[in-house]
């Protein structure tokens, strides 16, 4: 919570304000709570947009993105997984990598298993 | 008598001004025109229109329109003053012919003459064919002052229709590209010519679309949903910018300096091998909602953007363990060191959030010059004489270590945080060298080993006590360590022996 001065037609007014969630704020004045909801310009939201972005997932391929050892293997043939979804994990530059599902789709094959060794660019698993 | 003379400029005045034909064109195909564009960007009613009368002079060419196809002047952004051109697509499709390319030579002249950015809208077919030479070299004068411009004033670019052949090397030469989302394409040579020549088949987007250029070639800086979204983040861009080299970046207080980052240790694990997203710490530390990223969609493996710390502007390059385990490797060396070398044109302090355990290795990366890619972030750092301050969270190993943490190398500040482990490299790779006899004697011993080299090396106390970290922190302290640093180094003055310019490995 922030304590502000406000100033309202003239008159200052000690306030305390929390955001609650996304664009809610809550005003306390007193023994008075508002609720508020914060506008946005257009910049603000041209700042959190980019923060966003990712790049669409296309292709039907999971390749290793950098060299490395499969340290675990998430998913099995025939499931279904979510976008974002951890598939893989790979060992690679001292740290447990994930390799996540760039769309909602079907593992049709998985061509690797644990402890094997990967090159970067290698096919990992075919989805649909 | 002069009341005729009025009312012909008038006329004149009112045809110029005539938006309609242009707005048939481009509304049919979800576009805006030039004048709309400058519209929406500039403060109302701040724009001041140059040139608005001149035309082409060629003797061949029948169609001629006052302003040649290009509108060009100044206004205001947020009150800031700054120069800007539109290409009009309307006329002969916006193609730069000889006065058209002396238009945008002037208000560029202007820009850099009075400390102003200077801001295109491009929208062109490419250069007018029928004016031949005379057009061409009037767009050598675009090149050559958008490079006596660099490091003088922002220049950015937004390409808001096709940008073809030479055209495209004007934006290559500014600071920034945006481009707007499937409606904007860049290339040196067409889908048609690449068929003839190399017989692949690829579309407008898919070979210079907005997404091409974000993720892809490294091109463009922000890709924009729309036009209107495009506009919107050049004024969110120069709100981080001073108008010219000789002035201080903007300031704009929005969050408390002495607010705990108490996050933090919840979003980076102490355990070194697991990944987090460097955006979440970057959201956390600086202030609330001031986080602009550039190339987001870029070499993902290094973050870099604008924040704010306690009001000012300062420029942040991170490492993302999330992608590629946020290695350096070609690319992101390229990303990186542009944009520190913009930080350092602007004025602009420089944070680095280290966590990394070095170079990509590999033949690819090899072959393809990560040494001198690489060296270019060495340039830059070194080069750059703004504040600059490093947080090690984690790793800091061997190279990595010197161009983005080394006090020798320049750093003003270096704080780390207890997890961090300040080191030639990682514990397993080091006893293999150092121990290679004794392991191949009896491999056992290499799990203990290594332990003892963590428990001897990767910390940041060893740093610490040679005097190459400044500061060690509890990780909810961050923010406040930040501020207080940047307070103290922000009057920084630091002298860099004369020369015409250095020799950047490029």
């Amino acid at each position: 919570m922030e304590e502000l001065v406000v100033k309202v037609d003239g008159n200052e007014y000690k306030v305390f304000v929390e955001e609650t969630e996304e664009g809610k704020i809550l005003v306390h004045c007193g023994n008075d709570v508002y609720e508020v909801e914060a506008k946005k310009d257009a910049a603000s939201s041209a700042i959190e947009r980019l923060q966003k972005k990712t790049s669409e997932g296309d292709g039907s391929e999971i390749k290793a993105p950098l060299p490395g050892i499969i340290y675990e293997v998430k998913v099995k043939e025939n499931q279904d997984v979510k976008e974002g979804q951890s598939l893989f994990s790979l060992m690679a530059m001292k740290m447990e990598n994930d390799i996540t599902s760039p769309r909602a789709c079907k593992i049709k094959e998985i061509k690797v298993k644990k402890d094997d060794s990967v090159n970067r660019g290698d096919v990992l698993a075919v989805i649909e | 008598m002069a009341s005729n003379k009025l009312k012909e400029f008038l006329d004149k005045h009112k045809s110029i001004l005539d938006d309609k034909p242009a707005a048939e064109l481009q509304h049919k195909k979800g576009k805006l025109t030039a004048r709309e564009r400058l519209a929406y960007l500039l403060d109302k009613d701040s724009f001041t229109e140059l040139d608005a009368f001149a035309e082409h002079n060629s003797r061949d060419l029948e169609k001629r329109k006052p302003g040649d196809g290009v509108i060009t002047g100044h206004g205001r952004i947020s009150k800031k003053p700054v120069y800007v051109y539109a290409q009009d697509f309307s006329f002969m499709g916006g193609s730069m012919g000889e006065m058209h390319n002396k238009k945008i030579a002037h208000v560029m002249e202007l820009a850099l003459k009075t400390g102003c950015p200077i801001i295109g809208l491009l929208d062109s077919g490419g250069a007018r064919i029928q004016e031949g030479v005379s057009a061409l070299d009037a767009g050598g004068k675009i090149f050559q002052l958008n490079t006596m411009s660099s490091g003088v004033i922002p220049q950015i670019s937004a390409i808001m229709g096709p940008c073809a052949g030479i055209a495209v090397y004007s934006p290559a030469l500014t600071d920034f590209i945006l481009m707007s989302n499937k409606t904007s394409y860049m290339f040196i040579t067409g889908p048609d010519v690449i068929k003839t020549v190399t017989g692949e088949t690829i579309d407008f987007e898919g070979l210079g679309g907005a997404a091409a250029h974000n993720e892809k070639s490294g091109v463009a800086h922000f890709m924009a949903d729309n036009e209107k979204d495009c506009l919107d983040i050049i004024k969110v861009l120069l709100s981080y910018l001073p108008s010219n080299n000789l002035e201080s970046p903007p300031y704009s207080l929005s969050d408390s300096p002495s607010r705990e980052t108490k996050k933090l240790a919840d979003i980076v694990p102490e355990d070194p091998k697991k990944t987090y997203d460097i955006k979440e710490v970057i959201s956390e530390i600086f202030d609330r909602k001031t986080f602009f990223e550039v190339q987001a969609n870029y070499a993902q493996n290094a973050v870099i953007g604008f924040a704010r710390l306690n009001g000012n502007s300062v420029g942040i390059v991170a490492n993302q363990p999330k992608v590629l385990a946020g290695c350096l490797d070609i690319n992101s060396s390229c990303k990186i060191a542009r944009f520190v070398r913009l930080c350092d044109s602007f004025n602009i302090p420089i944070i680095n959030l280290v966590d990394v355990t070095g170079y990509l290795p590999g033949t690819n990366q090899e072959h393809n010059g990560i040494i001198r890619h690489g060296a270019k972030i060495l340039f830059a750092y070194s080069e750059a004489s703004v504040p600059k301050i490093s947080l090690v969270l984690r790793k800091a190993y061997g190279g990595a270590y010197i161009a983005l943490v080394s006090k020798d190398m320049g750093y003003d500040k270096v704080i780390a945080w207890p997890a961090a482990e300040i080191a030639v490299m990682g514990a397993e790779q080091a006893v293999g060298i150092v121990n290679r006899n004794e392991i191949s004697k009896n491999p056992k011993i290499k799990s203990e080993l290594a332990q003892q080299y963590t428990e001897k090396y990767l910390n940041p106390y060893v740093a610490a006590k040679l005097g190459k970290v400044d500061m060690v922190i509890d990780p909810k302290d961050t923010r406040i360590a930040l501020v207080r640093c940047l307070d103290m180094i922000l009057s920084k003055r630091e002298k860099r022996p004369s020369k015409k310019h250095g020799n950047m490995p490029l």
